[in-house]
């Protein structure tokens, strides 16, 4: 690696961009397999390790990235020793009350094992920290703009949390969408919007220019909400191909 | 030797001459050794293993 490279994306990316992602640098050789044709270049890789999607598709939908965050595990690491399987399966499961509940047993009980303690309070604290993230991420889902995306991922949260403060969070801001008029408005205009993609293949001509069509309607029809304005993104989008 | 960088933002956008196979959708992702990291990035390509994850490559040129 040269010290200029190097140097070049510190300043370019971190200083003038201000990015906040995480940025790795790679050598040219490494990247070969993947067969990058252009920069840039955008590969999703699903929870399984798979190439979900390669830069001919179409950039995967914030649903279906959204379906894929679904089958994330969020469990951390811990040793490969048996007897953590149970343990590893719980958090595979995402059963995260019984995950606090194994915990809390696990470090109560007498004569554990100093090693497997350190491991079992390491995962409690973790699980607080996920928890949480998780209730700070319910506000920001609760403040929209998009109701209907936050609609399936506070349903979503509010399973896997069930029994603990996140869930109690979620289930609090689903109430309160439902008895908002705005957001109820919002959310069927979000669903509707969703059946009309459904109906068309836009990657085939006639189909595209019935699509287009029926999304000017849908965004005279539901102006002023969130997803009228996706409506009109999408429709920039397909006339610029 | 040049190097490559990945992020979730773009950067250049440069014809490669040459239109090398793609790896093949459903295909295990190749691993690819970091030379440096920024902004927390993980220390290495099997840090991501479970995750969804969104590789964009760009260029520094």
């Amino acid at each position: 690696m040269s010290g200029e490279e190097e140097s070049k994306i510190q300043d370019v990316f971190v200083t003038q961009l201000g990015a906040k992602y995480p940025l790795v640098q790679v050598d040219e050789k490494s990247i070969a397999p993947y067969g990058i044709r252009l920069y840039p270049s955008v590969y999703v890789i699903d929870p399984d390790g798979n190439v979900f999607s390669v830069p001919d598709d179409r950039m995967p939908s914030e649903a279906t990235i959204e379906s894929l965050l679904a089958r994330v595990s969020l469990s951390p690491k811990m040793p490969a020793d048996k007897q953590y399987d149970p343990l590893r399966a719980l958090w595979k499961k995402g059963e995260y009350s019984k995950v606090r509940d194994f915990l809390d047993k696990a470090v109560a009980a007498p004569g554990l094992d100093p090693a497997a303690k350190t491991v079992f309070e390491e995962q409690r604290a973790d699980l607080d920290k996920k928890a949480a993230a998780a209730e700070k991420r319910v506000g920001t889902l609760g403040a929209g703009p998009d109701f209907a995306a936050a609609q399936d991922q506070l349903e979503r949260m509010e399973k896997q949390w069930r029994g603990m403060p996140p869930a109690a969070a979620a289930q609090k801001e689903l109430q309160r969408f439902a008895a908002d008029p705005a957001i109820k408005k919002e959310l069927q205009a979000g669903k509707a919007l969703q059946k009309v993609k459904g109906q068309f293949d836009s990657s085939r001509v006639a189909q595209r220019k019935k699509l287009i069509e029926a999304l000017e309607q849908f965004a005279k029809k539901h102006e002023g909400t969130e997803a009228a304005k996706e409506a009109e993104a999408e429709i920039a989008r397909l006339k610029a191909r | 030797m040049a190097n490559r960088l990945f992020s979730v933002l773009a950067a250049a956008t440069l014809v490669v001459a040459a239109a090398p196979a793609q790896v093949a959708k459903g295909a295990p992702a190749p691993a690819i050794p970091f030379v440096k990291t920024w902004n927390d990035a993980p220390a290495s390509f099997d840090d991501f293993a479970g995750k969804v994850v969104i590789l964009k490559f760009s260029e520094t040129w």
